[in-house]
């Protein structure tokens, strides 16, 4: 089996750190949804972890900061499906 | 040696370019074998890249993007996860085609929708003091919930509080008409209670949004943040290892 490249836990302990609210939607995505393939191969994602533990209280986070309804109407979304 | 990077599988042939990857790589189909007629037609969508890409902003950036642009290519796609990979086209083949019936059901599911994402937050008890009391969950210093058991414990002390929550059922109510399909996620992280991940037809999301703000409850104390729309991250199986 080959061995790719290692993602760090610096590398996702950083990329919650510098997370806008719109990146911490993305995250929780493409990160922690859809559907894993790993064929005959060995991905090194050990910082991956530390994510799924820590984003949700990233989101509790945000909404303590924001006061009121905070929404992000579909059309500023990036990108249309329809 | 490069590895073949898996960015989403797709329902049915796509109506245009496949575009390039994250790394500017040209993407390609592999047919998925097995599972029978419902799955005629499916492929992975991949590109070939020299080794895995940095878990950063950009990199996700790049996967969506991607994502994306096969989505408005297809009906029906299920999005992979960032860092999803083969060694090669036979070895993501041989990967697939057990999982060629599960994969066919969702691509069903998810055929001509997308997907918005409605987080709902609530600092205080629901009145009438119906919410249970909410203690923080056993954890280690790391942050982990400790066992099983209290794992258990967590999801099960989570999926109370968001029945306690006042207006959830008539929000549910009125997005109804416009919902296929939902993933709901409790949290034990107040304030946030609840993610909903809900599938919409293409074309709804405006009319899903203004839905939501019409149906929020007037309350203080139960606020949400909404997202989309999303390819439907959400509504594909895991764990296709």
């Amino acid at each position: 089996m080959r061995r790719v490249g290692r993602v760090r836990r610096d590398d996702a302990a950083r990329l919650l750190a510098e997370a806008d609210s719109s990146l911490l939607d993305l995250v929780d995505h493409a990160l922690s949804k859809g559907v894993v393939v790993q064929a005959e191969v060995w991905l090194g994602l050990g910082g991956v972890d530390l994510i799924y533990l820590r984003l949700t209280a990233l989101f509790a986070a945000a909404g303590r900061i924001f006061s009121g309804a905070r929404e992000r109407a579909p059309e500023e979304a990036p990108g249309d499906l329809s | 040696m490069s590895l073949l990077y898996v960015y989403a599988i797709l329902g049915d042939a796509p109506r245009g370019a496949l575009g390039a990857g994250l790394a500017g790589e040209p993407l390609r189909l592999v047919p998925i074998a097995g599972g029978g007629a419902g799955a005629a037609g499916a492929a992975a969508a991949a590109g070939e890249i020299d080794d895995l890409p940095p878990l950063d902003a950009d990199a996700l950036r790049a996967h969506d993007a991607a994502v994306r642009r096969l989505a408005a290519q297809v009906d029906a796609i299920l999005p992979a996860r960032f860092g999803s990979a083969a060694r090669d086209a036979g070895a993501l083949a041989r990967a697939l085609e057990p999982t060629a019936e599960a994969l066919a059901a969702a691509l069903a599911r998810v055929r001509g929708c997308e997907q918005m994402t409605l987080r709902l937050y609530a600092d205080a008890p629901a009145a009438g003091g119906a919410a249970p009391p909410f203690p923080a969950a056993p954890r280690d210093v790391a942050g982990t919930v400790t066992s099983g058991t209290q794992y258990l414990e967590v999801r099960r002390r989570a999926r109370a509080a968001v029945a306690a929550l006042a207006g959830l059922d008539a929000l549910r109510a009125a997005l109804a008409p416009l919902v296929t399909g939902e993933r709901a996620e409790p949290h034990d992280t107040p304030p946030l209670r609840l993610t909903l991940y809900h599938l919409v037809r293409r074309g709804n999301a405006q009319a899903y949004a203004e839905a939501v703000r019409a149906a929020a409850p007037e309350r203080s104390d139960l606020r949400y943040t909404l997202s989309g729309p999303w390819p439907p991250y959400a509504f594909a199986p895991e764990a296709l290892t």
